[in-house]
């Protein structure tokens, strides 16, 4: 054999592994075929099988990673479109295609499509998390696009019922399913645009086939929903169903009725916030009430035990009078904060009195003011007592 | 009919005087009127959610005026 370079198996093989590899035509391709031979390996979650054809076939593996995000169970015998690298196989010198994605094979040229208008919308920024405006937390108007005779209407309508019953929904009613539908759906998006002051706008339609959902995939519809000034909330069909519409809505919620939860604050929860709140009010301005009056009265305190010892030690009572002004004063402080108190509480307990004096209260008044301390009386003086049943005059003597 | 309330701005306010009050440190004319105002303010709030009605208003391009 002399003259002919010998060479090793692993030789050819390095060189067609790499001729094969670095090919970019053989990258990123779309392959039609049927599945045969299916065996996922359990243990290492890679999966392998063949692509056939009448009379050719290609060995196919998809590695766990990519496997585990198929949203169905592939089969033998099942036609399918891959997506995938050929690559080469040294330890049998075979090529092989590496699969990252498999879709049936009745989707095939929707996918395609889907694919790569995905692509160039992506590229053009319409998917760009900067572009995406929150939605707002407690909408006035809420506009919905979607068909006057779908389950997603009904769902939308329960669930705002329940939880935001102030949120106005502004129905712009379209065919969701059709020829007809798409350009209806876009003039719908301008119109409430063009007409309301909606503060989110929820597109959408509840579930069915795949062919029914294709509607939201409208690079038409996809513009439209860029170009609103009002933020778009999508809600088309179920949990797995993606749509182009989803990706460039501002939110996209799994199904109408999530849209409907994801624009609307629990009216349930807010009902009970507000009253813990009041609640958690009234017991700070008693804690406030109580403290201002204990400070006034520990001070008084302090001054009449200052003077009583003074009196004390001077042996005498001159100091009777400052005595006396200083205890009229003290209970003046303690019924002013308790009527203070009673008043706010009064006022906003529907302003009715009755209640507190219902409880055994009464309170006095003279000329038609409340009486609020010793000090306003004078022997002599008439006053009302008012009582939670009715009213008596006294004399004060 | 339904009084118009801001209910973002409302539990903003609410979160403010509660933590106000709760401070304390402020002269009790003060104090009163914050509480005076919260209180209503949940009052008021309650009683909106409490009698609101879901509308629904249909829209069309040529319906529309």
């Amino acid at each position: 054999m002399a003259g002919f370079a010998i060479l090793t198996v692993s030789q050819i093989v390095t060189y067609l592994k790499s001729t094969v590899e670095e090919d970019e035509k053989l990258k990123g391709l779309y392959v039609r075929g049927e599945i045969g031979d299916y065996r996922p390996n359990f243990i290492s979650g890679h999966v392998y099988f063949t692509l056939k054809e009448k009379d050719a076939s290609l060995r196919c593996v998809m590695f766990r990673s990519s496997a585990s995000r198929l949203k169905f169970e592939p089969a033998s015998g099942m036609s399918v479109i891959l997506r995938c690298d050929v690559t080469l196989y040294s330890r049998d010198g075979t090529c092989q295609l590496v699969v990252y994605d498999i879709q049936p094979e009745g989707l095939g040229a929707n996918y395609l499509a889907f694919e790569q208008l995905k692509e160039k919308l992506s590229k053009e920024g319409l998917f760009a998390a900067e572009h995406k405006r929150p939605v707002p937390l407690y909408p006035k108007k809420i506009g919905v696009v979607t068909s006057r005779s779908g389950a997603a209407l009904h769902d939308i309508e329960q669930i705002l019922e329940r939880r935001w019953p102030l949120g106005e929904i502004l129905l712009y009613p379209v065919s969701v399913q059709g020829a007809e539908s798409a350009p209806q759906i876009v003039d719908a998006i301008r119109a409430i645009n063009r007409l309301t002051d909606a503060d989110v706008l929820i597109l959408g339609r509840g579930g069915g086939s795949s062919d029914d959902l294709s509607v939201f995939n409208d690079e038409r519809i996809a513009r439209a929903v860029y170009a609103s000034a009002i933020p778009v909330v999508s809600a088309v069909g179920h949990e797995t169903d993606f749509t182009i519409c989803d990706f460039v809505a501002d939110l996209r919620a799994p199904t109408p009725s999530a849209a409907a939860e994801l624009c609307s604050p629990d009216g349930v929860e807010l009902k009970y916030y507000f009253g813990t709140v009041s609640t958690a009010l009234t017991a700070k301005i008693q804690a406030f009430l109580e403290r201002e009056k204990s400070e006034k009265i520990r001070g008084y305190a302090e001054k009449l035990s200052s003077f009583t010892s003074v009196a004390l030690a001077a042996g005498t009572d001159l100091l009777g009078d400052e005595k006396l002004s200083l205890e009229r004063n003290m209970t003046k402080i303690l019924s002013d904060s308790g009527w203070v108190l009673e008043r706010a509480l009064t006022r906003l307990d529907g302003a009715n009195p009755a209640k507190i004096l219902k409880k055994g209260f009464c309170f006095a008044e003279k000329e038609g003011r409340p009486v609020r301390s010793v000090g306003e009386l004078e022997p002599g003086d008439e006053v009302r007592l008012r009582f939670s049943d009715g009213e008596a005059g006294a004399r004060i003597i | 009919m339904a009084e118009e309330l801001n209910f973002e701005k409302a539990v903003e306010r609410l979160d403010y005087i509660n933590a106000k009050l709760e401070a304390g440190d402020m002269p009790l004319e003060e104090a009163l009127s914050l509480y005076e105002e919260g209180v209503n303010l949940c009052k008021k709030a309650s009683k909106i959610l409490e009698e609101a009605k879901q509308k629904i208003t249909e829209l069309s391009e040529e319906g529309n005026e």
